[in-house]
């Protein structure tokens, strides 16, 4: 008798170790360093709380269709020219359904990636004088769809193009970023 | 004093499930780790194509997600990577790449741009180019990893917590 206690024992013990060695001994990776009730946002997290674009969304935004426009022929011609030209970034146009975003966040973004690349010098808009020779005109625009339980999903563009002083479009680029929302759970 | 002894060993045994689960990873054992090394090498890290480091920033995915030919070129004055994330299996993966920049010399330039977020299917296969925006990137660093952001960790501290 006492002898199957002692089996039956090992039996649960075998069971438990097993279950312990496929559930909770999984190699889980642990967050070592933890956070207080208000977490740091580490450079480069794309946290979203709604659909609302970001600012890590204007960053990327404008790191992608500022990439785009440097490596059209338009733009890469101008080193073969010598003399660095001179460029407006104007304010870009907000044509979303959000009223609020700031698109100053956007353009300085851009001007900075621009000044950063080196292909160009930057005026300020507000000292316009026909003494430069392109202007970038920036426009965000949105688009979403609703569905059941409140989901949604939101598509914001960016759009870039690129002017001369008498107005023609030399080039045009644009990206976008997609956000889905899921539906509300009923409980 | 039956009872007794299968308590006892029952007991024991979720000691040692309860103890086993608050094993924290630890690094692959036989690291060589100068400190002057550019990068540990390990099974994450593949250095083998100059100029462009590939690194898989997640253990889950060593196996399972490879990244494969990586390429460096030119762009007028400006470098550019290319690497492909190929999916090995039939799971769908919600991941996120980043690339670095680096001068010559190896130091960072400028910041590295928000992680872009992708599915990859099964058996897919896809690929991700980047163009430094800076005329002195001439080295890349490109990091995969499972989607990751605050509040996916800090929801997984209340559920710990709870």
């Amino acid at each position: 008798m006492k002898l199957q206690g002692v089996a039956c024992g090992v039996v649960y013990f075998v069971v438990l170790s097993v279950t312990a060695l496929f559930t909770g001994c999984a190699q889980i990776p642990t967050s070592i360093g933890q956070q207080s009730n208000v977490g740091m946002i580490s450079d480069g997290e794309r946290v979203h709380l709604d659909d609302k674009i970001t600012a890590e969304d204007m960053v990327d935004l404008a790191g992608r269709v500022t990439e785009k426009m440097l490596s059209s022929s338009e733009v890469q011609s101008w080193a073969k020219k010598g003399k660095k030209p001179l460029l407006v970034v104007a304010i870009p146009e907000n044509t979303t359904h959000d009223a609020n975003i700031i698109t100053e966040d956007l353009q300085d973004e851009i001007i900075s990636k621009v000044l950063d690349s080196g292909v160009s010098r930057v005026i300020d808009e507000s000292s316009l004088s026909s003494s430069y020779n392109y202007i970038i005109k920036t426009t965000l625009t949105s688009t979403s769809q609703s569905g059941a339980g409140g989901s949604k999903v939101t598509y914001y563009t960016c759009k870039l193009q690129l002017f001369s002083l008498r107005g023609e479009r030399l080039g045009q680029w644009n990206e976008k970023i997609g956000m889905a929302k899921a539906p509300r759970s009923i409980f | 004093m039956r009872y007794l002894t299968g308590t006892v060993i029952c007991l024991f045994a979720a000691t040692a499930m309860t103890a086993g689960c608050s094993t924290v990873s630890q690094p692959e054992p036989g690291l060589n780790t100068n400190s002057n090394q550019e990068i540990i090498h390990t099974r994450a890290v593949d250095t083998s194509f100059p100029g462009l480091k590939r690194v898989i920033a997640s253990d889950y995915l060593i196996g399972y997600i490879s990244v494969v030919n990586p390429k460096l070129g030119q762009t007028g004055n400006f470098s550019k990577a290319q690497a492909t994330v190929q999916n090995l299996t039939q799971n769908r993966y919600e991941l996120e790449c980043q690339y670095q920049w680096e001068d010559l010399g190896g130091f960072a330039v400028g910041s590295p741009r928000p992680w872009k977020r992708f599915v990859l299917g099964p058996k897919e296969a896809k690929n991700f180019s980047e163009m430094a925006l800076r005329q002195d990137a001439k080295q890349a660093i490109f990091t995969i990893r499972l989607v990751d952001d605050t509040f996916i960790e800090l929801n997984k501290q209340v559920e710990k917590n709870r």
